[in-house]
């Protein structure tokens, strides 16, 4: 459907992106984020730690037989995107390197968000595999970008941004828990961050997260029942008479 | 109770003791003799931590922030915030709502940079259904993204200077950001909810003699900021107010999430404009300034840094501003491939995020803001522990917050 | 006719008596129209620094504004918390504001100083009576049983008893020099020789910085910094009660100006122009030099203002005083 904006990246003046791009690039595939996707990598921070991969990813996305003008996203099936299989592996190159220091059965599956390496961990190992991936050498993931969690009426589901400042890497890791009596190990000991975004998810979704120093209720009243961002919540104003307490639920 | 659901043990700004007079008037403890003079033993002086309620009505909170802070004399044991006054519901909101209709909702969480929650969501629906946006609106985005930045960032300096009781600065920074809002007003129609940007582009091209007039206003600026180093920078009360205050590191910084100005203060250069290149920002030249002690006056300073770059920025934005549409070939509905997209822009108080769970229908599945100033107001606990209850405004006006996000 | 004003030197007769209570009654009119303008001119004066217009609505140029704002706290209710100490909640406004006003007694506005008391200890009797106001401001805060209040009123009372030393050391300097503790003897040896601002000049400036923390004005406005305690020590204060002190506040501004004037600037003394119009000048110089402060500064902090006090001022104030008294002694 479209061009991206990393082709007007490359009619610029130089940078390290267009660097490491072959002249042919003009008209390539790729998301306009696929800078960020693919490498993560600052342009500036880490130019020169990033491109080793990003460059094959490139180069690969430059050579695809299937320009982003010629496939409508919509379209299926369409051809594996480039990014995408960056992205997979990158998950899987993160996923051995991390496979030493955790027990058995802490993955349940490998792949890419959008441009990202994913990574779906078994709940009870959530915060170990954010402690592994802190200390990773050549990984570090030291930064928690976004930390939210989603109700896919089946289960709920907890997602973690994390970032390498370092490096520039970016992944996803998240973990799911079962609606009813949700419980997610806390990585507030390894994020400190993450303590209110869990206080948040606790409200507004009811994950209960273990471990965490101080849970309660963050937006909504301490004294408020239900949890307003799960899919099945029902306001209670559009029901009943309420008491704004929550003495009458 | 409604205002304050927290219960009675949290009532602002009474003593829990009951009155005054019941104090004073409190028997003797026993087995203590009473001073020859018939006033309280030695052992009766209570020495008692007080509670105090800072907000949620209160002049320097800058909205409906409430802390709950234990203070032990002048000494602050702990600080508690209490947030959610302000909490609409946005996430849930626009579970309901047509990815256009979400813009105008994202004016409300950072009211004072409305442009760039604007567009830090609309970058993220492009993204996810991989949409050009013509040239000339993003070039007319990353001018009103970084005139945002300034009138934001003037009303930091503004207000933070005002918690330190100096009042002119306030107003000569209200009339600074009076012209760029007028700027503003002029391309959109609106002085603060400006609703301007849409998925593929932005509503309305520049009127006739709108970019001159921005020429105009760049120069000026400069010499208003030169206005307010002068004022401000050097005045000794200012820095022994600020310098060494609320201080803390690049480490602490990583491991709370924070980030914008707050980040850089502690010398760590990262500015998603760079290390996560988003727009067009790879083609101007900027710096990102640093702090080296990540105290209160490096924010300060930083925040006045960085409005000059983002004047150069504005600069080569007008001599680059190319022709053309300014609003691409977007669907009449748009409907976004099912999946998962994040995508952080560099907004006035930090990482500002849009994270979508699509489901291929015309309204997200589940939409969450990465709200900087939510983030950044975590560690505002961490750093009022053991303070004087003097520095408190000090420290909590340099952490910039706006509660129309922490809040969302 | 004459002689009746000059109710000092004689025997005190029913008409003097008469004199004295008209005199009072002036005094009292007159300051309150100072205190009304002076809060005008404030607003219009700020207004202009800092490129607003200030008030001018009510009345031409927004003349009448002050009366307006005093009409307003008039019709106001007057609340008294439940939970306050009622009667030194009441008590309090009238302890703070009294004082303030019986300052202006002994100062000279001319050199005949028609309304008020040639007293051989004036200088004496404005600190002494100028320290009773922190009674009417701590309680106040400690009354209203709200603890902004009580912190305002507690740093209200450190700050004003800190700065009550140098204050007054800066003004022993003066009192060597001229020979006397009575204001007008003051000026009158000023008027003979030269305005004690130039030889008391270090004298001069400490007192300028501890009258500022007196009047508990920017930078020194921590007892009722609004940005942290909201109010200070009036919060729960409304009405006419809240504007008793803030009455007293003004009051305290002109009564300082009128000191610093009657010091340090030769008083009503000065060539061509009537003693009352240089008198009035030289006051409305020093007020206006707080609106500039308060128009410039930021907020100093309290800790600082405490070692400010003791660790700067006081010693300028005591070498000073010191080099005052050998030099006049010698000479």
């Amino acid at each position: 459907m479209t061009e991206d904006r990393t082709q007007k990246t490359e009619s610029s003046p130089p940078s390290s992106e267009a660097a490491v791009m072959p002249p042919a690039a003009p008209g390539m595939t790729g998301p306009p984020d696929a800078a960020s996707a693919a490498s993560t990598a600052g342009s500036t921070a880490s130019a020169d730690a990033a491109p080793e991969k990003a460059s094959s990813a490139k180069t690969s996305a430059a050579t695809s037989p299937s320009p982003a003008k010629a496939a409508p996203p919509k379209k299926a099936p369409p051809p594996p995107n480039p990014w995408v299989e960056a992205a997979k592996a990158k998950a899987e190159e993160l996923a051995q390197a991390l496979a030493s220091q955790l027990p058995n059965g802490w993955l349940e599956e490998v792949g890419a968000v959008h441009h990202q390496p994913m990574l779906r961990v078994r709940k009870q190992h959530f915060p170990a595999v954010f402690r592994a991936a802190h200390a990773l050498p050549s990984w570090e993931l030291d930064y928690l970008v976004c930390y939210t969690a989603t109700d896919y009426k089946e289960h709920l589901e907890v997602v973690a941004y994390v970032e390498s400042t370092k490096f520039g890497h970016m992944v996803c890791i998240k973990t799911r828990t079962e609606r009813e009596a949700a419980s997610v190990p806390s990585i507030v000991s390894v994020h400190p961050g993450a303590n209110w975004e869990e206080r948040e998810m606790f409200d507004l979704f009811g994950i209960e997260f273990t471990g965490h120093p101080d849970l309660r209720r963050i937006m909504m009243w301490d004294e408020y029942v239900g949890h307003p961002l799960r899919k099945d919540f029902v306001d209670p104003s559009l029901t009943e008479e309420v008491n704004r307490d929550g003495a009458d639920s | 109770m409604a205002l304050i659901p927290n219960g009675t043990d949290r009532e602002p700004m009474r003593s829990e003791k009951g009155s005054a007079a019941a104090q004073n008037s409190a028997p003797a403890a026993q087995g203590h003799a009473p001073m020859p003079y018939g006033g309280p033993a030695v052992d009766d002086i209570r020495m008692e931590e007080m509670l105090l309620n800072v907000g949620p009505q209160h002049p320097s909170t800058h909205g409906v922030l409430r802390l709950l802070v234990r203070a032990r004399g002048e000494t602050i044991v702990e600080a508690d915030p209490v947030i959610g006054y302000l909490h609409r519901g946005t996430e849930k909101l626009a579970e309901n709502l047509q990815y256009t209709q979400i813009i105008p909702y994202t004016d409300r969480l950072d009211y004072l940079a409305s442009m760039i929650n604007n567009y830090a969501l609309c970058h993220t629906v492009e993204t996810a259904i991989d949409l050009e946006v013509p040239e000339r609106a993003e070039h007319l985005r990353v001018l009103v993204m970084e005139m945002q930045r300034i009138a934001s960032h003037l009303l930091f300096i503004g207000a933070y200077l005002l918690d330190l009781g100096a009042m002119s600065p306030f107003l000569y920074a209200f009339q600074e950001r009076e012209r760029i809002v007028q700027l503003f007003n002029r391309i959109c129609g609106a002085r603060l909810t400006y609703n301007y940007m849409r998925i593929g582009g932005v509503k309305y091209d520049a009127p006739e003699g709108w970019l001159d007039d921005v020429r105009d206003f760049v120069p000026w600026m400069k010499g208003k900021l030169e206005m307010y180093d002068r004022l401000i920078t050097g005045n000794e009360i200012f820095l022994n107010r600020v310098r060494g205050i609320g201080v803390f590191d690049t480490k602490t910084a990583l491991a709370y999430g924070i980030s914008g100005v707050n980040l850089r203060s502690t010398g760590m250069r990262w500015d998603l404009r760079r290390n996560r290149p988003y727009s067009i920002y790879d083609r101007f030249e900027f710096d990102i300034p640093v702090g080296q002690h990540g105290d209160c006056f490096d924010r300060y300073y930083l925040h006045l840094l960085e409005m000059e770059q983002s004047l150069r920025i504005i600069e080569q934005v007008l001599a680059q501003m190319p022709d053309g549409p300014v609003l691409g070939k977007v669907p009449k509905i748009i409907r976004v491939p099912a999946g998962e997209y994040y995508c952080g822009v560099e907004g006035a108080r930090g990482e500002l995020g849009f994270y979508i769970v699509a489901d291929g229908k015309d309204k997200p599945y589940r939409l969450k803001i990465r709200k900087p100033s939510f983030v950044n107001l975590q560690l505002l606990p961490e750093l009022l522990r053991g303070q004087s209850l003097s520095n408190l405004i000090a420290i909590l006006g340099a952490v910039d917050i706006v509660l129309g996000e922490v809040d969302a | 006719m004459p002689a009746l004003w000059l109710w000092q030197h004689g025997p005190v007769t029913w008409p003097h008596v008469l004199v004295m209570i008209l005199g009072a009654i002036v005094t009292l009119a007159v300051t309150l129209g100072v205190v009304t303008y002076t809060i005008y001119a404030e607003r219009k004066v700020i207004g202009w620094m800092q490129g607003r217009i200030g008030p001018n609505r009510v009345g031409p140029f927004g003349l009448l504004q002050s009366f307006a704002d005093i009409f307003k706290l008039l019709i106001k209710e007057d609340i008294v918390p439940e939970k306050a100490d009622r009667s030194l909640f009441l008590l309090a406004p009238i302890i703070a504001f009294v004082p303030s006003f019986m300052t202006l007694a002994v100062i000279p506005f001319t050199m005949r100083h028609i309304f008020t008391a040639d007293f051989g200890v004036g200088l004496l009797y404005y600190l002494a009576l100028s320290a009773i106001t922190i009674h009417g401001v701590m309680l106040g805060g400690w009354a209203s049983n709200n603890k902004y209040a009580l912190i305002g009123g507690m740093r209200s009372a450190a700050q004003m008893l800190s700065y009550e030393v140098p204050l007054g050391m800066s003004l022993v300097g003066v009192a060597l020099m001229s020979g006397s503790l009575n204001l007008n003897h003051i000026v009158l040896a000023q008027s003979r020789t030269v305005w004690y601002v130039v030889p008391q000049i270090v004298g001069f400036c400490v007192f300028l910085v501890a009258a500022t923390a007196e009047l508990n004005r920017t930078p020194f406005d921590l007892p009722e910094a609004e940005s942290e305690l909201v109010a200070g020590y009036h919060v729960e204060y409304t009405g006419f009660r809240f504007a008793f002190f803030m009455l007293t506040e003004y009051v305290y501004v002109f009564a300082m100006g009128c000191l610093a004037a009657t010091l340090f600037l030769g008083g009503w003394s000065g060539p061509f122009l009537p003693g009352w119009l240089w008198f009035a000048i030289k006051v409305f110089a020093f007020i206006f030099f707080q609106f500039w402060l308060r128009a410039t500064m930021p907020r100093i902090r309290v800790d600082q203002l405490m070692s400010f006090s003791w660790k700067v001022l006081l010693p300028i104030a005591m070498l000073n005083l010191v080099g005052t008294a050998i030099v006049t002694t010698l000479w």
